[in-house]
């Protein structure tokens, strides 16, 4: 089996671990009561209603502005302007960053693996200027994005860690959990770089630069020096992968599940504040 | 204390369940908490309070996971200091004011003393409280029969439902304006106005009953529905159209807990005094001039719980000579007086501290009245001036008005 189809295998299978313990999370949180249902009501029959409420308000006229409000105070954390623009911004290089990065790597996986399984290669969905950047790891668009927007992150991370233990904010109250958080998101951002380096090596491609300026830069660095690189990609490219569906599976069970619950929170309860 | 192995998540709503996932821990609402100001006892900050009870309901379901992720079942320590800090909470919801990802805490911090209810793990005060009610209908303990005491002065007695029978308004006394005489003024300015307008209204008197707010936010909420079903029924016998109170949290309790704990809405509109006052003073009401200085305090459960900022100060700008000037921290952002939340019966010291930060405040802005719209807040900062020597008069909004308007 090659790199890429155990990738894939994995990958999927981890993905579907963490959806089973947000659902097991979700199913306990289930036996909390549930507006206009009795509370001796079961589990299942709240699901229900729940289910029910969410499809009539998917397609209902109160969608757009709930999105709007998920994007201003749930995303953006508009709130957070007035009360410390330094705060926000650590709030933006972080969550921002590692929100489009996100967003980018399953965007690229989709156009990559999915589409062309599912349609011919002159299908419109395969064959257009987005998908073609998305399969080509040195398009200039996407290298640079995934190098600037790692950069970012890990300033947001940097940032956020001068806060709590350098500057120590008297607000702040730091647990061991805030320090595993912080090392296991600089992991993954730190990560992606020697896997764009020894890639280049391994490609014999060091010399030639790139888009991706700080892995290609590393590949300079490095191009003298005799190694398998192939063998040293291979063990990025796990480690990094290891990283990040770590986060995964620590997700649900630590603080870090407030990246999925408070934008849902604050959009739901900013509009029953608007006046 | 008895044992905690039992957590009931039926306290909360799913969204208050998903509101303690959604905490951040950014710490905003620590420096805004009055209470953890005042003792700087770190179970009382919103995020001990949060972490603490999200620890031990993943600690119970999750198994080795929890294990795993250092979340272990309470001890009788962990549920001692939970304890402390939810019910040092006055409930004032700065918190919420500040929070950059809106969680509504006030109705979550209910939800964990309800728990603490469950396990027994709540200060004595309360079950004397429970007691008191239970066996005389009121806070104070003294015979409910004597509701009426605050009115014995008067030259004219308010007219009690008991005589009338039928009344278009019904005025909620409340237990603090009724039974602690520091503050019978309010009432007594209150029906005075009633009575000088011309309002067809009526109090109950003996028939009136504690609203159960204590109750409620002690977390024993279910102990309170026999009292509302009384008070209710004995508003709903007198045909009123509208029940008014000066009293913010039964104003609170009237308007949004009984629909709740009855299953239906009261077939009458709840009002508080001074949204009753704001029409007065704009029906050509003879105002005579006070030249005074006044600065006003928002009691939580008006503005913050209720929404109501603006009617208290529309009344007192209405006043002739007046001149209202506002304290660093107003409306959403007002520091509560310390009298809320059922701390003042578990620590009055506490209380007594955030007082103080409160009449600071209101000395900082020069003025020599102190106004609010809640005999709770008034009796807490009154008594706190004079303790402290303060040179500042604490009245209710209804008392200025009186002295504007009384012949």
């Amino acid at each position: 089996m090659d790199r890429l189809t155990l990738f894939w295998r994995l990958h999927l299978a981890l993905l579907g671990l963490f959806t089973l313990e947000v659902g097991w999370l979700l199913s306990l949180a289930l036996r909390a009561r549930v507006p206009g249902l009795p509370p001796e009501a079961s589990r299942w029959r709240k699901l229900q209603v729940l289910v029910g409420r969410t499809l009539r308000f998917l397609f209902s006229r109160r969608l757009f502005p709930f999105l709007a409000r998920l994007v201003d105070q749930g995303v953006l954390h508009r709130q957070l302007i007035g009360i410390s623009r330094f705060r926000w911004a650590v709030h933006l290089l972080v969550f921002g960053s590692f929100f489009v990065l996100g967003l980018l790597s399953t965007v690229t996986g989709i156009a990559v693996e999915i589409l062309p399984a599912l349609f011919p290669p002159e299908h419109i969905l395969n064959a257009n200027a987005l998908s073609s950047a998305l399969r080509d790891v040195d398009h200039p668009v996407v290298a640079l994005a995934n190098e600037v927007l790692g950069l970012l992150l890990l300033l947001g991370l940097a940032l956020a860690a001068w806060r709590r233990y350098v500057r120590r904010d008297p607000n702040l109250r730091t647990v061991a959990s805030d320090g595993v958080l912080l090392t296991l998101l600089a992991l993954i951002a730190l990560g992606g770089y020697p896997v764009e380096a020894f890639r280049l090596l391994a490609e014999g491609n060091a010399l030639a630069g790139g888009w991706g300026f700080v892995g290609a830069g590393l590949a300079r660095l490095l191009a003298q020096v005799p190694a398998d690189w192939g063998a040293w990609h291979s063990g990025a490219f796990w480690f990094h992968f290891a990283t990040v569906n770590l986060l995964l599976f620590y997700m649900p069970f630590s603080r870090f599940f407030h990246a999925l619950a408070s934008p849902l929170i604050a959009a739901l309860n900013a509009r029953e504040e608007a006046p | 204390m008895t044992p905690v192995d039992r957590i009931r998540l039926e306290h909360f709503t799913l969204r208050q369940v998903l509101e303690m996932e959604a905490c951040t821990r950014c710490g905003e609402c620590i420096p805004w908490c009055p209470t953890y100001v005042a003792a700087g006892d770190e179970a009382i900050t919103p995020l001990a309070k949060i972490g603490h009870f999200r620890a031990f309901w993943k600690a119970q379901h999750l198994g080795w996971l929890a294990r795993l992720f250092g979340l272990r079942k309470p001890t009788e320590e962990d549920v001692a200091a939970f304890s402390r800090g939810t019910y040092a909470c006055t409930l004032c919801g700065r918190c919420a004011a500040v929070c950059p990802v809106h969680i509504r805490t006030r109705d979550l911090w209910i939800g964990l003393r309800e728990q603490l209810v469950d396990w027994r793990a709540y200060p004595e005060v309360f079950r004397l409280l429970q007691e008191r009610l239970a066996a005389t209908h009121n806070i104070s303990g003294d015979e409910n029969a004597q509701r009426l005491i605050w009115a014995e002065n008067l030259e004219v007695q308010p007219p009690a439902l008991s005589a009338l029978g039928q009344a278009d308004t019904v005025y909620f006394v409340g237990c603090v304006s009724s039974f602690y005489p520091t503050v019978y003024s309010v009432p007594q300015a209150f029906a005075g106005i009633l009575a000088h307008a011309g309002v067809d209204f009526a109090v109950l008197g003996p028939e009136e009953w504690c609203c159960g707010f204590p109750l409620v936010i002690a977390g024993m909420g279910r102990e309170a529905e026999a009292l509302a079903k009384h008070n209710v029924e004995a508003v709903e016998r007198a045909g009123a159209r509208r029940l008014v109170t000066t009293c913010p949290s039964c104003y609170y309790t009237w308007q949004h807990t009984y629909p709740q704990l009855l299953g239906r809405p009261l077939g009458f509109a709840v009002l508080h005094a001074t949204e009753l006052l704001v029409d007065l003073v704009h029906s050509d009401l003879p105002l005579k001039r006070l030249e005074m200085r006044i600065t006003y305090h928002d009691p939580c459960d008006l503005g913050r719980t209720s929404g109501l900022y603006d009617p208290p100060r529309e009344v007192l700008r209405a006043i002739p000579g007046v001149d209202l000037v506002e304290m660093a921290e107003t409306r959403e952002r007002a520091l509560c007086c310390g009298g809320g939340g059922d701390v003042e019966m578990g620590d009055p010291g506490l209380t007594e501290k955030v007082a103080a930060m409160r009449l600071a405040q209101a000395l900082d802005t020069g003025a020599q009245t102190l106004a609010t719209a809640c005999q709770q807040c008034k009796r807490t900062l009154a008594a706190q001036a004079r303790k402290d020597r303060v040179r500042l008069r604490v009245v209710d909004v209804a008392e200025l008005l009186w002295q504007a308007l009384r012949p």
